[in-house]
């Protein structure tokens, strides 16, 4: 889809309750939304194209709801990653009617570390020896320079959090160094409905390091929301 | 520097156990068993009264040699009877446990302990990935991964998930908090580049068993360049070396009675027949196996491997300087020693903790 007036592009894939994508990381992580829209109708949104038209985080969020009520979507499942899942985390805040199910992978807006270098592959990665460097380099500005645009103040974010009342998962890279290590227990305790979940061996970019662990905890919380904690699989070796 | 006696508690008639691992169990009378472990207890008391600063449990299975295959029971029935001496769990074979179930045994130790718990984490040796069928070549990636849940969970405030590559739980919430805050004392235990790293970038110490002195220099001296690059400094409590010792009142009675050990065939240890070693090292080495070439052997069993020779033997002033190499030469500044040697029964190795207490223990102090 050609950009909208805020400057974000969109695309659409698959079928079934509908699922709106901000993966706004450095990185071109389309596995993430080829693996949801395997069950989902998932309406992927790109960020801003420009620092100079984007306005605010919460701009951004009211752009980001009006492209999914022009898709003709009333209630939907919210996901965000990295500058994406901040988005989503306004969004959720302005419109909760219109969220039925939040996940945010990597949000930095609650405890984020001091001076954190978003255009530094070493700050965004577990291991960067291992991972290809994004292959745009004005994307990577471009995010790093909303991020800048954007920072909220801690204490201020930290008070909404009694308010994120849809049910809601929050997934963090063990090794995540954007944020302080208390992220994501601030937010388990603060919002009512919150699980939390750390995925092994990767940074902030979980998408990018462990794109199946990822994949595999958010559909299964889509699918299940606060009862994904419950096991399904079984563990019968020789029926 | 600190002295540490290893909780063995070896059955008493170990002398005559077969070369080979595991033991069976046909060899357990129940009446000794539980003999052994009073025996075993006795000594963990007498070396805090004479002492020792450190009682260590270390997690051994399918043998009566160091017969504690469940560490953190072991550790909680003697801090009810040791009462000032920290209880080191040196350690929990990771690969093959829960790590949340080691999280929560930690905690639960830390607190019955009031805050004397030291925390160990090592692989194993490569017989005990046999114990509770962990694919040996899977050993190294679960300890790396168990360590960093295990740590998670100690100190993290709320309930989370966990998505791993080889754990995977969606409710965490260790109960009770460590005492020590904000983790009690952990050494990871192993001669591997990696986990000697993730030690020194964790700020956690570092234990070492068995090598000689040169050896246990070489990854002492890795660690603490390590550990510099990452900005700290470990203390002398954050080094520790694991020998087997034993202590006569003269050099020459020491030796005469390892010789003569030797000559009885007793300075084996635990051993696997050839094939299996075999096959468990070329799984953790990440080696091709051609099993047509693997066949029963000997009727012996054809067994390799064993312990290697005692590190530590003398009388007092030998064993002295020789622990005191470690301490200069590697940075211990922990001695954690291993008094059952096969041959010694319950006295003998009360007479050996008390001439350790009296002539060795206050000299290394001084260190």
């Amino acid at each position: 889809m050609p950009p909208t007036q805020s400057g974000m592009r969109y695309s659409e894939a698959g079928s079934g309750k509908p699922v709106v994508l901000l993966d706004w990381t450095p990185w071109d992580t389309a596995a993430l939304a080829h693996a949801l829209a395997t069950r989902y109708r998932v309406i992927s949104i790109e960020p801003p194209d420009a620092v100079e038209r984007a306005g605010s985080a919460r701009d951004a969020a009211e752009a980001v709801a009006g492209i999914a009520e022009a898709a003709g979507l009333e209630r939907y499942t919210l996901i965000g990653a990295s500058l994406g899942a901040d988005v989503a985390f306004r969004l959720a805040l302005l419109r909760p009617g219109a969220i039925d199910t939040l996940a945010l992978a990597s949000p930095t807006c609650v405890a984020p570390a001091s001076q954190p270098r978003r255009d530094s592959v070493d700050t965004m990665l577990a291991h960067p020896e291992d991972a290809a460097p994004p292959t745009d380099a004005g994307r990577t500005t471009l995010l790093a320079a909303l991020a800048e645009q954007w920072s909220p103040t801690n204490s201020g974010v930290v008070s909404l959090l009694p308010d994120l009342v849809c049910a809601t998962l929050v997934v963090f890279g063990q090794e995540d160094r954007l944020v302080s290590r208390e992220a994501g227990g601030i937010w388990k305790e603060r919002s009512p409905n919150c699980s939390l979940c750390y995925v092994y061996d990767a940074g902030h970019a979980i998408a990018v390091e462990r794109p199946d662990a990822l994949a595999s905890v958010l559909l299964d919380f889509v699918e299940r929301r606060e009862t994904f904690i419950v096991e399904q699989h079984s563990s019968i070796i020789n029926p | 520097m600190k002295a540490s006696y290893l909780g063995a508690m070896g059955y008493a008639l170990r002398r005559d156990f077969p070369a080979t691992w595991p033991t069976p169990p046909a060899y357990n009378d129940p009446g000794l068993s539980v003999q052994s472990y009073q025996d075993g207890i006795e000594e963990c008391e007498f070396a805090e009264e004479m002492g020792f600063e450190w009682i260590s449990f270390s997690e051994h299975h399918y043998s009566g040699r160091i017969a504690t295959g469940t560490p953190s029971v072991m550790a909680a029935a003697v801090a009810e009877r040791c009462k000032k001496a920290r209880m080191a769990l040196l350690g929990h074979l990771l690969p093959l446990n829960n790590p949340v179930r080691i999280a929560e045994e930690l905690a639960l130790l830390d607190n019955i302990t009031n805050g004397r718990l030291v925390m160990g984490f090592l692989r194993g040796t490569p017989n005990e990935d046999q114990v509770y069928n962990v694919n040996p070549a899977e050993g190294r990636g679960r300890m790396l991964e168990s360590m960093d849940l295990i740590l998670r969970a100690l100190t993290e405030t709320q309930p989370f998930a966990w998505e791993g590559r080889y754990y995977q739980y969606r409710t965490v919430s260790v109960w009770p908090r460590p005492v020590q805050q904000p983790i009690p004392p952990a050494i990871v235990a192993t001669r591997s580049d990696d986990a000697v790293q993730y030690a020194a970038t964790h700020r956690l110490g570092l234990g070492v068993s068995f090598l000689p002195v040169d050896d246990v220099a070489t990854i002492t001296g890795k660690y603490f360049k390590w550990c510099e690059e990452a900005g700290w400094t470990p203390q002398p409590d954050e080094v520790v070396f694991r020998g087997s010792i034993y202590l006569a009142e003269t050099d020459e009675k020491a030796w005469d009675w390892f010789h003569r050990q030797e000559d009885q065939g007793r300075a084996r240890g635990m051993a696997m027949r050839s094939s299996v070693a075999q096959v468990i090292q070329a799984q953790r080495t990440g080696q091709e196996i051609d099993y047509s070439h693997v066949f029963a052997g000997s009727a012996s069993g054809d067994i390799v491997g064993g312990s290697p020779a005692l590190t530590f033997v003398g009388g007092p002033d030998s064993i002295t300087e020789q622990i005191k190499a470690y301490h200069d030469r590697c940075g211990a500044g922990v001695i954690d020693l291993f008094f059952q040697q096969p041959s010694l029964d319950h006295r003998d190795i009360m007479a050996e903790i008390e001439l350790f207490g009296r002539e060795v223990l206050p000299r290394i102090r001084e260190f």
